[in-house]
């Protein structure tokens, strides 16, 4: 059987490589019984979901400062 | 000014810098998370796309093209110091196995009820939360989760830009999950009715 921590791995292994049979298996059965997991796996594919909606370029609130701004555009001029 | 003719006139280099130099400096920071590194790819940037104006295809718009020059720059930053390294960055990170789980492999603090997630995705602060929550990973999993998860690369792309294998990879993905899951738990879903 499977504990939380080898299920949690495998449930996350699942969305970056095909699992093998067994391993499908064994994560299925333990997600049958554990709520927890179960509930860990849903929110896993919120995270995905999330993450591809992100979009750092409206995140946060960092400016480049003048002075590289200034460069930039001096740069930029230059060629 | 025949030579600029098959410029579109939509391209206007001299403004670049102040219409789109923060978004692209927002998103370069995020990924290098060093503010020199960070304003020279947007730098580099600029200079790759006056050069490559022709490429232009006129069917993105001006800051998306950028983008994607720009996201290529930052690969490239990826794979040239993943390589430089004399030792990886894996094994010291992937051993901090924190008090997620207990010694029978049992959650610490299982995962609980979030109540109306996608309700938080309207919210800035949200997005705030999560940004926050991404730059307090250790390095090698914030790079692996932002260029699998957020560029939306394939396990083998990400491995060879970090020059990692694929074991590790899946190891530092797992990682940055749990870490990432139990981090929006705390501050973000308790408390945030």
């Amino acid at each position: 059987m499977l504990n939380c921590e080898q299920s949690a791995s495998l449930s996350s292994q699942r969305m970056d490589r095909e699992l093998k049979f067994h391993e499908k298996a064994a994560l299925n059965m333990h997600l049958l019984f554990c709520r927890f997991c179960k509930k860990y796996n849903r929110q896993l594919q919120f995270l995905r979901g999330v993450s591809r909606q992100f979009d750092a370029r409206e995140s946060g609130h960092d400016c480049l400062s003048e002075e590289a701004k200034e460069r930039m555009r001096e740069r930029l001029k230059n060629g | 000014m025949t030579g600029a003719s098959n410029i579109p006139t939509s391209l206007n280099p001299e403004v670049w810098v102040d219409t789109y130099g923060d978004s692209l400096y927002r998103y370069a920071l995020s990924r290098v998370r060093n503010v020199a590194v960070a304003e020279d790819l947007v730098q580099e940037t600029f200079l790759a796309a006056i050069q490559s104006q022709h490429g232009y295809q006129g069917n993105a718009n001006e800051l998306t093209w950028l983008t994607g020059i720009l996201r290529h720059k930052t690969l490239d930053f990826f794979r040239k110091s993943s390589r430089a390294k004399e030792q990886s960055l894996v094994p010291a990170d992937v051993d901090d196995r924190e008090s997620l789980f207990n010694s029978n492999g049992a959650w610490g603090s299982p995962p609980s009820n979030w109540s109306s997630p996608h309700e938080s995705l309207e919210k800035d602060e949200f997005w705030l939360q999560m940004q926050s929550c991404i730059s307090v990973l250790p390095e090698a999993m914030r790079q692996s989760y932002m260029l699998r998860e957020f560029d939306g690369l394939d396990s083998e792309a990400v491995a060879e830009i970090l020059n990692v294998t694929s074991n590790n990879l899946w190891v530092m993905l797992s990682r940055a999950r749990l870490k990432l899951r139990h981090c929006l738990q705390t501050h973000w879903f308790k408390g945030n009715k």
